[in-house]
């Protein structure tokens, strides 16, 4: 997929995508979606999202690249192979000028540049062109895109709720202790 | 090709493994999953062979459509000779191992002999290790696993894993998977266990192909939002073990703890060790019912003070049975086993013959699994059928009658609907896909069509598919039926009418069923559908089914 090529399909959209780990159940369902979706073949490893574990804890966290705004793989590609695409507000990679050199690999923090061995080629996470099928499938809904917006939202609801002392006995701001 | 699947012949003691193509036609004859398994179970079983012994076959297996998204659907199947039964046995297993089995390059996998010294097997990218398993001997479920994920320095391994009671061959020692689902009935560990065979550990990267990816994302999203008002999706471990509380309450209610730590602390003792929740739970039971009646004395259990409310008696119960130590000894061989020792009236204290049968027949292949059941629930009223089997619908219409395409279907016996779907399933790789029709939008048939065609391509009709369904079964019941002949009576059901006048369960859908009657009513159920030997062991029934090549195998 070239990049000019994608950047024509794409509309404009500034949604991200954002995971809760709190919610995950760790049933992987996001990874063989992924896998299916962008390899059309059910392989984890070939996955855009990965599931980090520690299933005694019951931790799980979905990892996915985070589309960054200085882009560590962007700087590091010698090819200047890899751009923004502002339609999406993603980071896509341009194949044709990709040598498969893996600098991205190893520049992401993350770890969200995978390579495929059979294909010799580096992928990442694309959003599914604006519809992310993890997203789709993930009924708990631990992975959601969503405007910028709305990103913190939740997050400052839960603050919110625990500052004014929801489920504690004496509600503080109501009650104005 | 999406069906261009392997299968591994792993000789335990040679600790040597060869790996071949599944035929294509093995595809079109028994799909994959629990057929294929019941094929190559009667193609290398030898006739007459211990459960225990290095004879037995095991053979771990995923269906056509293992791996490729339907998570809380999915099942590995364990198939085996069931110390239990002495019958061909298939028990499913949920959980991602299926999956990652089929990434590590697998659909199916022929365990064979015994190893000399404690093994797991590590199955990665198309080769399968044999490493040692000498510093698991004795450990927990938990335990075997945290020591098997340092020791290959990857926390990502799936696993089947054999407690301590599998190791000691308990009968109805379980397998389960690093997500604690459990391969429970039918005594799987023990089987693995008595193979020296402490884990069998998964971990691959290899591709499984779909077909059509796009319309199966499609597809699967429709049918998984059509899910969502009767079920989680997808499963969350919590969920499953949520599930198996309600069926544990449900089963054993008759324990009456007060203490719920402690319940949990002999459920969690029962689960680490590796026995099957649900038979232990029924033993223990038995066990205290046995001391009140006197069959067991304080002197046969030595220096334990049994009492029900003693959950301290249980715990150390449960570890004599684990270990098979004691009156562990006894018990560890299930009710029908130990009755032979313990006497005949000793499974009139076994706690109704309801769990009785539960024990021995649940996920059992042969088709008086399920004419046990039928005819279990003929005496009870309706609604107590419907508790049982919390199964909406049938979800299939399929009917009594076999419906089937190349085969002469005046010859072949007949399965209610409700099994060939079952059956289907199994192959398919799925467990527990009972949907009602109206839910799914489409008989289950059709969607078993399509999913099919998606995944693999295989196009295969609605009476196709009933007929592999009647080809697995035949091939399972027919296996049964040689089995059965060399031991005379397979340890069955019957035995339990077999107890002396007065001494017979009370309070049970069984009062006043003679163990005539039963048989008369077994009997007329196979002849009935035409699973019965007379109507089997014909050269014209193996022709008609395309499995000739197993005619000499039941000489
Ligand atoms: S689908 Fe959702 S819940 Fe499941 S592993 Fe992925 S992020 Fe977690
Ligand atoms: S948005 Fe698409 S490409 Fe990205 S992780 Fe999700 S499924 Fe994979």
């Amino acid at each position: 997929m070239g990049f000019v090529e994608v950047k024509s399909r794409s509309s404009i959209s500034d949604r991200q995508l954002v995971v809760d780990p709190k919610k995950c159940t760790g049933c992987r369902q996001c990874e063989i979606v992924c896998s299916i979706s962008q390899c059309g073949v059910s392989n984890p490893t070939k996955s855009r999202i990965r599931i980090i574990h520690w299933r005694n804890k019951g931790i799980f966290i979905p990892i996915s690249c985070q589309q960054c705004e200085d882009a560590p793989c962007m700087t590091a590609c010698p090819r200047e192979a890899i751009q923004r695409d502002t339609g999406l507000n993603r980071v896509v990679v341009d194949y044709d000028r990709c040598i498969s050199c893996k600098i991205c690999v190893s520049a992401c923090p993350f770890g969200a540049m995978g390579f495929d061995p059979q294909d010799q080629k580096i992928f990442k996470c694309n959003l599914c062109d604006g519809d992310p099928q993890c997203v789709r499938f993930c009924y708990p809904q631990s992975i959601d895109f969503t405007d910028p917006g709305r990103l913190q939202y939740p997050r400052i609801r839960n603050a919110a709720l625990k500052y004014a002392g929801f489920g504690r006995k004496t509600h503080v701001v109501f009650s104005g202790k | 090709m999406a069906l261009n699947r392997k299968l591994a012949y792993i000789d335990l003691g040679q600790k040597k493994t060869i790996v071949k193509e599944i035929p294509y036609e093995w595809r079109r004859k028994f799909l994959g999953g629990r057929g294929i398994s019941a094929y190559l179970l009667f193609r290398h079983l030898p006739k007459g062979s211990d459960p225990l012994g290095p004879g037995n076959v095991v053979i771990i297996s995923t269906g056509v459509l293992g791996g490729t998204g339907f998570g809380p659907f999915e099942c590995t199947g364990i198939t085996s000779k069931s110390p239990l039964t002495g019958l061909s046995a298939f028990s499913p297993v949920t959980g991602h191992f299926a999956g990652e089995m089929r990434w590590a390059g697998f659909d199916h996998l022929v365990i064979t002999g015994k190893s000399r010294h404690p093994v797991y097997l590590y199955i990665h990218d198309g080769k399968i290790d044999f490493k040692t398993a000498k510093n698991l001997k004795g450990k927990s479920i938990s335990e075997t696993l945290g020591n098997i994920r340092k020791d290959l320095l990857d926390e990502d391994v799936r696993a089947l894993v054999v407690g301590p009671a599998g190791e000691n061959r308990v009968c109805f020692a379980d397998v389960s998977t690093d997500c604690g689902h459990r391969a429970g009935r039918t005594g799987m560990g023990a089987v693995l266990g008595s193979k020296n065979i402490k884990a069998v550990v998964c971990r691959g990267a290899r591709d499984v192909l779909v077909k059509r990816p796009v319309d199966l994302l499609a597809y699967q999203k429709e049918i998984f939002d059509r899910l969502l008002p009767i079920i989680h999706l997808p499963h969350a471990p919590s969920t499953f073990e949520k599930n198996e509380v309600s069926i544990r309450d449900m089963t054993v209610n008759s324990f009456q703890r007060a203490d719920r730590d402690s319940e949990m602390a002999l459920r969690h003792l029962i689960a680490e060790s590796g026995s099957d929740l649900f038979s232990t739970r029924c033993i223990l039971e038995w066990v205290l019912r046995l001391f009140q009646a006197g069959i067991i004395t304080q002197k046969k259990i030595r220096d334990i003070p049994l009492s029900r409310n003693n959950i301290a008696t249980h715990m150390e119960v449960v570890n004599r049975i684990t270990a098979n130590k004691g009156i562990g000894t006894t018990l560890s061989l299930g009710p029908l086993g130990a009755s032979k020792k313990l006497g005949k009236e000793s499974l009139s204290c076994f706690p109704s013959v309801i769990e009785l049968i539960q024990m021995y027949t649940e996920a059992v292949a042969d088709p008086l699994a399920p004419a046990q059941r039928d005819i279990s629930f003929l005496k009870v009223n309706n609604n107590a059928h419907e508790k049982s089997y919390p199964i909406k619908t049938t979800g299939m219409r399929v009917t009594d009658r076999c419906e089937s395409g190349s085969i002469d279907r005046r010859t072949m016996g007949k399965m209610p609907g409700r099994k060939v779907s079952e059956m289907v399933a199994n192959c398919l790789g799925f467990n527990g896909f009972h949907v009602p029709e109206d839910i799914l939008g489409m008989p289950l048939f059709s969607v078993y069509e399509k999913l099919l065609d998606l995944v693999t391509g295989l196009r295969v009709k609605k009476n196709d598919l009933a007929e592999i369904a009647h080809r697995c079964y035949a091939t399972e019941r027919l296996l049964n039926l040689r089995e059965s002949s060399i031991h005379g009576r397979p340890a069955s059901i019957t035995e339990a009418f077999d107890v002396p006048v007065g001494l017979r369960m009370t309070k049970s859908c069984w009062d006043g069923l003679e163990l005539k009657t039963f048989q008369r009513l077994v009997s007329r159920y196979y002849k009935g559908k035409g699973w019965d030997r007379k109507s089997m062991v014909k050269l014209r029934f193996f022709k008609n089914l395309g499995i000739e090549d197993l005619w000499v195998l039941l000489k």
